[in-house]
């Protein structure tokens, strides 16, 4: 654990509860996510990591009755706090969600609409498109399509365009909530390298049903189980030697 | 005979009997448009086409040589009313629908979404009814008018019959926007306003087209309110507070008391051929627009 604790901290999670009206989804969770790294959230189905996730860019102010207790903070800002813009919170922490939704405009507008909303310089509009659709690996595919439908692209091209639609807006941390759930083995593995390369400018949280992938793109790794934390320590720990008998059995495809 | 047999019957007997209906619907159709066409045919062979159009009065009487038929008159009546149905009912419909569908709550929703369904069930002679007597005398003592019975009236009762279809048809349309188009908007850090205008809006847009037209179709067809609530005058309408005769209404009015096969029974063929064309056109540029957007989608 020492490890994590030298590296500068970009969220801290402390005590964390969450109550969808009366089930509790998340028990009193303790979490520090290092920034400019990658950390993923492992556990299986209903575990409460998609749960988690999302809480940390408040994405649950949507769904009614949802209680939350404890405190996040995201750098200095205490996320549940009244005076917390929760605008500017998520322009922080971009998400990038299971299934790609881009939006049905054209894959400029894709990411021309974030910059737009979030009152990006207009003259400085192209050049932030052209740039977030290199970092993504996606501008020599499409760049002579760019007045396209987004739609018309396939799976991966989709989820790589949403991936650079939320870079553009420059976030600090980018939450990945299954994101290749619904793709080929190539296009995962062309994600799991974007991966790779946007730990270096961004702290990344993900969410993963494939142990492998955690495996290959993260550096610490965190265990839920019916909404608690079990065990968080470096991915290699986890996947090797881990403390809990409860993270072996499910590492060890024991159930899940 | 055996079971098999009578099964190949039984299988033929429901077929023919399906083929059956399906060729009287499409007969009964067809056959309304080729009477249609037939007697406006005939009407132009005794008007000419241009007079028609240009003639800016519409005055039938007995003897063809007095009488004049100008479609004019009434095919401005009958779009000024439907334009202002619309521009009152648009605006109010698809806002109703926005707040149902993104800010009203679950409870509201409820009974919100029947009522409105349930103003459509309302009969459009009740809809009249309720022109002439508290609609119009409103418009007289605010706009300070003899007679309320005009224009603006028919406008207003009119975009009261189009809005539920407007509105549950826009509600759905916008109700059917995925939620992940949202959260993607959301996640970005867009206000709920912005997401609203700038993504769930498009994205619903072939389906509130759709809710547009169909309430104008059902404007323009509207027979029985125009025709108690406007005071059906032959003036050349110059406004919304004229009295003002749609095509509808004045078919509905002269059908009754015309002599059959005369020149005046072919002219209200003749307008209702040009209502006909006015309805088709509205459908098909709906569509065009509907697929032009769902290009994107």
């Amino acid at each position: 654990m020492e490890t994590l604790i030298t590296t500068k901290t970009a969220i801290q999670i402390s005590d964390l509860n969450l109550f969808f009206d009366t089930k509790q989804a998340l028990k009193n969770i303790n979490l520090e996510i290092p920034e400019k790294k990658v950390t993923a959230l492992i556990g299986p189905s209903g575990c409460g990591k998609s749960t988690l996730l999302r809480t940390l860019n408040r994405m649950h102010d949507l769904t009614p009755d949802v209680r939350i207790t404890g405190k996040v903070m995201v750098g200095t800002t205490d996320i549940f706090d009244h005076h917390t813009n929760v605008h500017l919170l998520r322009k922080k922490v971009g998400m990038v969600f299971q299934k790609p939704n881009p939006f049905p405009k054209s894959i400029y507008e894709n990411i021309e609409y974030g910059l737009k909303i979030n009152g990006f310089p207009k003259h400085k509009i192209k050049d932030i498109v052209e740039e977030s659709l290199r970092k993504s690996y996606l501008f020599d595919e499409v760049k002579d399509k760019l007045n396209e439908p987004a739609n018309r692209l396939s799976g991966g091209q989709q989820q790589r365009l949403c991936i650079a639609r939320t870079i553009a807006i420059n976030p600090e941390i980018i939450l990945m909530d299954e994101p290749c759930s619904a793709l080929d083995p190539i296009s995962t593995a062309k994600i799991e390298e974007l991966i790779l390369e946007l730990k270096k400018d961004y702290t990344v949280v993900i969410v993963t049903h494939n142990m492998q992938q955690a495996l290959r793109v993260s550096e610490n790794t965190a265990f839920m189980y019916l909404g608690e934390l079990i065990e968080y320590d470096e991915t290699s720990v986890i996947f090797q030697n881990p403390a809990q008998e409860l993270t072996k059995n499910y590492i060890g495809g024991h159930f899940g | 005979m055996n079971r098999t047999q009578f099964r190949i019957q039984s299988d033929n007997g429901f077929r023919f009997l399906f083929q059956a209906s399906g060729v009287l619907c499409i007969a009964v159709l067809l056959g309304i448009f080729v009477m249609l066409c037939y007697n406006t045919i005939t009407f132009f062979t005794q008007i000419s086409p241009w007079d028609f159009i240009s003639d800016s009065q519409w005055n039938p009487s007995s003897s063809i040589k007095t009488s004049v038929y100008g479609l004019l008159p009434l095919l401005v009546s009958t779009l000024l009313v439907t334009m202002g149905a619309m521009l009152l009912a648009v605006p109010l419909g698809v806002g109703t629908a926005l707040f149902i569908s993104e800010y009203a709550g679950e409870s509201v929703k409820r009974i919100l979404k029947p009522t409105v369904e349930m103003l459509a069930a309302i009969p459009s002679v009740v809809i009249g009814f309720l022109g002439i007597v508290v609609i119009s005398p409103a418009i007289s003592n605010v706009f300070g008018l003899p007679n309320g019975l005009n224009a603006l009236n028919g406008a207003i009762l009119l975009a009261i019959m189009a809005l539920p279809t407007i509105i549950t048809v826009s509600e759905d349309a916008i109700h059917a926007v995925p939620y992940s188009l949202k959260e993607a908007s959301l996640g970005l850090g867009a206000s709920q306003w912005q997401t609203l205008r700038l993504v769930m809006l498009p994205a619903a847009y072939p389906g509130i087209i759709a809710a547009v037209m169909l309430g104008m179709g059902r404007a323009i067809g509207e027979t029985m309110t125009v025709l108690m609530a406007t005071g059906n005058s032959l003036a050349f309408p110059k406004g919304f507070f004229d009295s003002i005769r749609t095509i509808t209404a004045t078919i509905a009015i002269e059908m009754g008391e015309v002599p059959y096969q005369t020149t005046h029974y072919y002219a209200l063929f003749a307008i209702a051929f040009v209502l006909f064309l006015i309805t088709m056109l509205v459908n098909i540029l709906a569509e065009r627009v509907a697929n032009n957007i769902r290009k994107f989608q």
